[in-house]
């Protein structure tokens, strides 16, 4: 299933995607229950199917299963759908946390003068970041001028995991989205003394629109393989990332394990996998990069500039576009 | 006004104490206001979407809210604790018979990164931080702090002053960073043996998530206390205390970012808004120094630490805002 939030008239709503039309799930499944006899369609439908992400994730199996049998139901009626280009699509979730992984790909790695660590790389990203696809992104000079892109795959965590085994870890997946990891190169790279540099995940990644998710959420019955999915990213056209899941470090099942380990993971959690090379911190001799000549046709760049349209793209997932640019 | 969270019947609600042993139902008691005072036909709707029972709601609903909060306290607070509402529901609990949860549960908290090892050092400003701590790891008055044996070495917390932001904003001077705080609150930031610097090559940095943002590592409460009845936050007295004897002795005037400073700092980034929990920083936490050899390293300068282990009760007092307490339980599954 490909799961969208969406904005009809102000009001959130959760929607499915069939054909290219977004339908509002809690009321085909009202269709549905109230075609079958239920005389109390409406309350069961807006209970076993909330219209937000998280409270639906947080529904479990139940809701899972009431959501695949609308799907059949919608398949084989003509309920009419909504056009996805006519739709005002949300981020898809609202994470209740973000977990960011990072030095996850060796051209990352390499063009950042860094070596592998032993653990990858464990910090968090301010939900107050989140932006929906196609909102405009701030490029607000008192924050930085060093505004980079980092295409990653967004896991979404199903139930309570704490502790969990790698062989176990994908049981506590819900599914996959996109996920921008905006960076502030300058307030995230300090130098210290000549050949060092001190990196801050906080000022130099949450602040406001500094997170673009979606533009949905695959979920797992439909994609349960990401072991081998291309990610791409385009600046204004030009291509800057292009590499494929299948060179990641440590994979979906190590992640979700490895900050198992720290906490409990919850329902609505965001994992983002770490962002392979070409961002334009690859390029920035004075924060420390070794421009190395790619060889995958990914042109070298410099940071983002207002008006500047990212396009992020994941195989089998989709197309993840903002634009940035001042916004006052 | 003293703002807690608490649970009855598995209902959510938002109380204000009084007398240090009663809690007031502000929603309750608004509705009985409405209707008595001001004969509203529609005071039991009025009143719950005006005092909802989740405390980031509560905020966002602005100066409207805090007044309805305001109103309903002052109605209630001289009326005898017999005093049943306008469905014949109680309006006041005692403080002993209700469980208090953490105050707010926020969408974002926002830790002040560690102090210097030399903080006239001015060079040395330019790597001072702040860092996200996961909103899963808060909780209330008297829940466990969670020792794990194998992350458990230099298993500590610090005092810290919580902030509770009223008022939404972007790019406040400090000198109006009081006008978008609402209250504040007590923190313990609980952290571990991970709290670090860790290295990739030539870049390294503090491993604040592995160090500070496990379950249960930010307890707050047991109140929110607006921000009239406090007074300056950056000249408040701290106390920590490990089983009855104290530890740490802070004044908040001693940070160093100041709790105003720091606030307008993170403003720069992020708007203020309700959800967001910002910790002062403690001046007697783990600091940032240099090795022999000028490499970066988190140092403990304290004399003769004593670390938290199982057993233990960690109790603090921060003046005008309240006393936290918390036990040390070794984490046996399960949050």
């Amino acid at each position: 299933m490909r799961l969208v939030t969406y904005e009809v008239g102000g009001k959130s709503l959760l929607g499915v995607i069939l054909a290219g039309k977004v339908y509002d799930l809690q009321k085909s499944y009202a269709a549905l229950l109230k075609e079958q006899g239920n005389t109390l369609a409406e309350k069961v439908s807006a209970v076993r199917i909330p219209s937000t992400m998280v409270a639906f994730i947080e529904g479990g199996e139940k809701a899972l299963a009431a959501a695949k049998e609308t799907v059949a139901y919608l398949e084989k009626t003509q309920l009419p759908g909504i056009d996805l280009f006519d739709v005002k699509l949300k981020a898809p979730l609202m994470p209740t946390t973000i977990i960011c992984g990072g030095a996850n790909f060796h051209d990352h790695l390499d063009e950042t003068h860094r070596s592998k660590p032993t653990e990858v790389e464990f910090f968090l990203k301010s939900p107050h970041a989140v932006a929906d696809p196609f909102q405009k992104v701030e490029y607000e000079e008192r924050v930085t001028r060093k505004y980079d892109y980092e295409v990653e795959l967004g896991i979404i965590i199903s139930k309570p995991a704490r502790q969990v085994k790698v062989e176990d870890a994908l049981d506590y997946v819900f599914g996959y989205t996109i996920f921008n990891d905006i960076s502030a190169r300058d307030r995230q790279v300090i130098p210290w003394g000549k050949d060092n540099f001190q990196l801050r995940f906080g000022e130099g990644k949450s602040y406001d629109t500094g997170a673009p998710v979606g533009p949905w959420i695959v979920t797992k019955d439909e994609l349960n393989d990401v072991s081998n999915l291309a990610l791409r990213t385009t600046i204004s056209g030009e291509l800057r990332q292009n590499n494929n899941m299948k060179n990641i470090i440590w994979n979906v099942p190590a992640l979700v394990s490895f900050y198992s380990t720290y906490m409990t993971l919850s329902p609505g959690f965001l994992i983002a996998s770490g962002t392979p090379g070409g961002p334009a911190l690859g390029s920035d001799v004075e924060l420390g990069a070794d421009p190395y000549e790619r060889k995958d046709g990914v042109k070298r760049g410099g940071y983002m500039q207002p008006k500047d349209v990212m396009r992020l793209e994941i195989e089998k997932i989709g197309v993840l576009e903002n634009q940035i640019d001042r916004l006052s | 006004m003293k703002l807690v969270t608490f649970k009855f019947n598995g209902q959510l609600k938002i109380g204000a104490v009084l007398q240090d042993n009663y809690v007031l139902d502000l929603q309750r008691a608004y509705a009985l206001y409405l209707a008595k005072e001001e004969q509203d036909l529609q005071a039991d709707g009025m009143a719950q979407a005006l005092i909802p029972g989740d405390m980031v709601e509560f905020l966002r609903g602005g100066q409207l809210a805090q007044e309805a909060a305001q109103k309903a306290y002052d109605y209630a607070k001289e009326q005898e604790h017999s005093l049943l509402g306008i469905n014949e529901e109680w309006l006041f609990y005692s403080l002993e018979d209700v469980k208090l949860l953490a105050p707010l549960q926020p969408l974002t908290v926002i830790g002040a990164g560690p102090g210097l090892e030399e903080p006239n050092n001015q060079q040395m400003h330019s790597y001072i931080e702040f860092y996200l701590k996961s909103e899963h790891t808060v909780v209330g008055p008297g829940a466990p702090i969670l020792y794990l044996p194998e992350q458990a070495q230099n298993f500590d917390c610090t005092v810290e002053l919580g902030v509770i932001i009223g008022k939404p904003g972007r790019h406040i001077p400090e000198d109006k960073v009081m006008d978008h705080i609402y209250g504040f609150t007590v923190a313990h930031n609980v952290y571990c043996e991970k709290l670090q610097v860790g290295w990739e090559g030539t870049m390294f940095h503090v491993r604040y998530s592995e160090g500070t943002s496990f379950d249960n590592a930010c307890p707050t409460g047991p109140w929110i206390v607006t921000k009239d009845e406090v007074g300056d936050p950056d000249n408040l007295n701290m106390l920590l205390y490990v089983n009855g004897k104290v530890r740490d002795k802070l004044n908040s005037k001693d940070l160093l970012r100041g709790v105003k400073e720091f606030v307008s700092y993170c403003s720069t980034f992020i708007t203020l808004e309700p959800g967001l929990l910002i910790l002062s920083g403690s001046s007697n936490g783990p600091v940032l120094g240099k090795d022999a050899d000028g490499r970066p390293v988190i140092k403990d300068l304290r004399k003769n630490p004593a670390y938290l282990k199982p057993g233990d009760v960690v109790r603090s007092v921060i003046e005008n805002v309240g006393e936290l307490e918390n036990p040390v339980v070794e984490w046996k599954g399960g949050k």
